[in-house]
């Protein structure tokens, strides 16, 4: 994992430096949120442009990248409930409600899913956005469940059963990749 | 304590229970073997995650593309209509000053040319009116109502979305309180019994009569020497009014002096006094007698119409019968069904009758004509404005219906083609050069693979694929108007920019051309949405 270089310096001065630094980075979440690389190359675009008008409200007391792809993630979030016809995309299924979901597969073994890097951010593509966002915000943003139940706009718990199906998933995908049930 | 089940221990794992909680859990974990392998897995499938998703930056190189503000700058609603308005407009300019320009048919009547022709549609739409009163009037108010109340509505919506609810609805309010209210002025107001005004009495300013809630009768018996403007059942004046009269009644009797103008409408109009200046009057029958003298020009609009009586200026008439007995300063001109003249009748100017067939004018001998005589048979339908007809905006209702109804099944079923990659002036310039391309290809393509006959059902096929998508296109670019406009999407800003498109194609000169800039834009979107799908779905395969 490479963290990006924070700029310390006032940042008006090298906005430039910023992009070219954090292009990459911004790009990627963009691409796992909207899942197309063409709207994703627009939204990391937009996302900076945000940025840019936007630099007097950013607080170098926190990490720059963090602020960046908070933009680009509210951003995705919209282009996602502009798309989708039915706008609470996060809600609970009808008749689900909060109640824990059963234990499914086994977690994934790490030294045997880490070699499949690929495979993983495949299985994670196919993915429908309830689920997928979720998941990129807790580990590719590494945001807390109270940070993603802001952006989402739902509550924390929502948040933690959409993760847990979303890693269900995601093991049963790969389970099936792999022609294993289950991976340990 | 019995084991916690996995949510709970992925909670732990991930470090997002609550601290109490956390702390029972770490305690059990210590003492349980299952539990402790549970966790330590889910802490490592985390941590495998975080892995997996982040080596992407280092895995995949990319190009770091050039900023710029140009690039994916939203197009608002109004540089969007802008736009579009002014390529319509552009084009329908380069054309006129190359080959000369024509006055559409909507602004017929600025010809002065037209003049004549206008009237006689005016006479003819009057006439139809009163013949039809009952259901144009109910129509067209039901139409104009439906219309202001629903753009009201929309504007309204489109405010509180942009401000508050309670701000869009004090202006909707405010904005309708506009519309209706009629400004007053101070004036001597007369209802119910007091409405009748006796011969002894004479009132200086303007007077409002109404026949009050029983809609009685009253006769103005006495002197008004301002306007008077009565209402009632059986309205008679057998005094005098100096000034105009306006006058709506079951039954009109003047039989004492109108110094201005007589304004009126009622089921029977008896005139029998005398009217200083213009006689304009609409209702089932009118009747001029023997005694009754009009000052100015007289225009009426009747089934019955029975002139007698003296007019010193013009008699303009619009009636199923016209019996002409009294003495026409000047021209007659009538429009209708029939028209006869008896022998006392006299015509200083011209007479000229616009009927259905040449016996429909009948002028009995001893009739006197001074000038000539005109009679104008239907040669064609005369031009008339489809703006002015009720059909016309019954059937763009529909049209905004069954569109609004498309475009929601369409979205619903296919949702990648709300153009939300759309939201540049650039994406719509490249839209409407695909467009192009896809609306001139597209046929040609099919000739070329319907000669073959192998080819006809493919042919056929992307013809009415084709037909399809003309009829999407504009869906597909209201979609997005009126996302603009209300700044949201969703099945009110659907219907607001079916609308808004639906207006714009219709508005006069330009609106086939900004119908056709649309389907190019729509159309192009689509093929880049189906182009996108496809070329993403190759690089996902790979």
């Amino acid at each position: 994992m490479v963290e990006a270089v924070e700029t310390r310096k006032p940042p008006e001065l090298d906005f430039e430096a910023i992009y070219n630094t954090h292009y990459r980075r911004v790009l990627s979440l963009c691409r796992y949120l909207l899942n197309s690389p063409d709207r994703a190359e627009d939204a990391a675009h937009e996302a900076f442009l945000r940025a840019r008008s936007r630099l007097d409200s950013y607080n170098p007391a926190y990490p720059l990248s963090t602020w960046l792809l908070k933009i680009a993630s509210n951003y995705c979030i919209d282009v996602l409930r502009r798309k989708s016809a039915e706008k609470r995309i996060f809600d609970p299924d009808a008749g689900q409600g909060y109640e824990p979901p059963s234990p499914g597969s086994s977690p994934l073994g790490e030294v045997l899913a880490a070699e499949r890097g690929r495979d993983v951010r495949r299985a994670l593509s196919a993915l429908t956005e309830k689920y997928r966002v979720p998941l990129v915000l807790a580990y590719y943003n590494e945001l807390s469940h109270e940070e993603i139940s802001d952006i989402l706009g739902v509550e924390q718990k929502q948040v933690a059963v959409l993760i847990f199906r979303a890693k269900q998933h995601l093991r049963h995908r790969l389970g099936k990749e792999l022609g294993k049930g289950r991976l340990q | 304590m019995s084991c916690p089940n996995e949510f709970t221990c992925a909670l732990f794992a991930d470090g997002e229970l609550h601290e109490a909680d956390a702390r029972l859990i770490a305690l059990h974990v210590d003492s349980c073997e299952a539990c402790d392998r549970l966790v330590t897995a889910l802490r490592a499938e985390s941590r495998m995650l975080v892995q997996c998703l982040q080596d992407v930056d280092v895995e995949e190189p990319v190009d770091v593309p050039e900023l710029s503000s140009g690039r994916a700058r939203p197009l608002g609603f109004a540089s969007f209509a802008l736009g579009i308005v002014g390529i319509a407009l552009a084009f329908k300019l380069c054309t006129g000053i190359l080959f000369g320009f024509d006055l559409p048919a909507e602004f017929g009547w600025l010809d002065p040319q037209e003049g004549t022709i206008s009237l006689g549609v005016a006479v003819n739409a009057a006439f139809y009116a009163i013949q039809n009163a009952d259901s144009v009037v109910t129509d067209t108010a039901q139409s104009i109502v439906f219309i202001c109340l629903g753009g009201a509505l929309l504007f309204g919506m489109a405010m509180a979305f942009k401000r508050t609810a309670a701000a869009g609805s004090m202006l909707g309010v405010l904005m309708a309180m506009g519309l209706i209210s009629t400004p007053s002025h101070a004036v001597d107001l007369r209802k119910g019994a007091a409405a009748s005004i006796p011969s002894t009495e004479t009132i200086d300013d303007t007077v409002f009569a109404f026949g009050g809630e029983k809609y009685q009768s009253f006769d103005i018996a006495g002197t008004i020497k301002g306007d008077l403007f009565a209402a009632g059942d059986v309205v008679t004046v057998s005094g005098t009014v100096e000034g105009n009269l306006l006058v709506i009644a079951r039954r009109v009797e003047v039989r004492g002096t109108v110094g201005g103008t007589l304004f009126g409408a009622a089921h029977t109009v008896v005139i029998s006094g005398r009217v200083g200046r213009n006689l304009i009057t609409a209702g089932d029958n009118v009747n001029v007698d023997r005694m009754a003298s009009i000052g100015g020009n007289s225009i009426t609009a009747s089934r019955d119409a029975t002139m007698d009586g003296t007019f010193e200026r013009d008699l303009l008439s619009a009636a199923a019968m016209l019996d002409l007995r009294g003495n026409v300063g000047r021209d007659v001109s009538f429009a209708g069904g029939q028209v006869s003249l008896t022998g006392s009748s006299r015509v200083g100017g011209n007479l000229s009758a616009r009927v259905g067939k040449e016996e429909d004018l009948r002028v009995a001998q001893g009739a006197t004509i001074a000038g000539q005589t005109n009679l104008k048979l239907p040669v064609a339908t005369p031009r008339s404005s489809r703006y002015l007809t009720i059909r016309f905006y019954v059937w763009q209702f529909i049209r905004v219906l069954t569109m609004f109804v498309t475009g929601l099944l369409l979205f619903k079923l296919v949702p990648a083609l709300v153009p939300s990659r759309f939201i540049s002036g650039t994406d719509w310039l490249k839209a409407g050069g695909v467009g192009f391309l896809t609306l001139v290809a597209v046929p040609v393509a099919a000739i070329i693979v319907g000669v073959t006959v192998i080819g006809l059902p493919i042919s056929i096929v992307s013809v009415v694929l084709y037909l399809m998508a003309c009829y999407f296109a504009k869906i597909i670019v209201a979609e997005f108007v009126g996302r603009s406009v209300m700044q949201a999407s969703g099945v009110v800003s659907l219907l607001a920019g079916i609308f808004l498109v639906v207006v714009a194609v219709n508005l006069p000169w330009i609106g086939s051309l900004i119908n056709f800039v649309l389907i190019l834009l729509g159309l192009g979107a689509i093929a880049l949405t189906v182009y996108n799908a496809v070329a993403y779905r190759r690089t996902a395969e790979i």
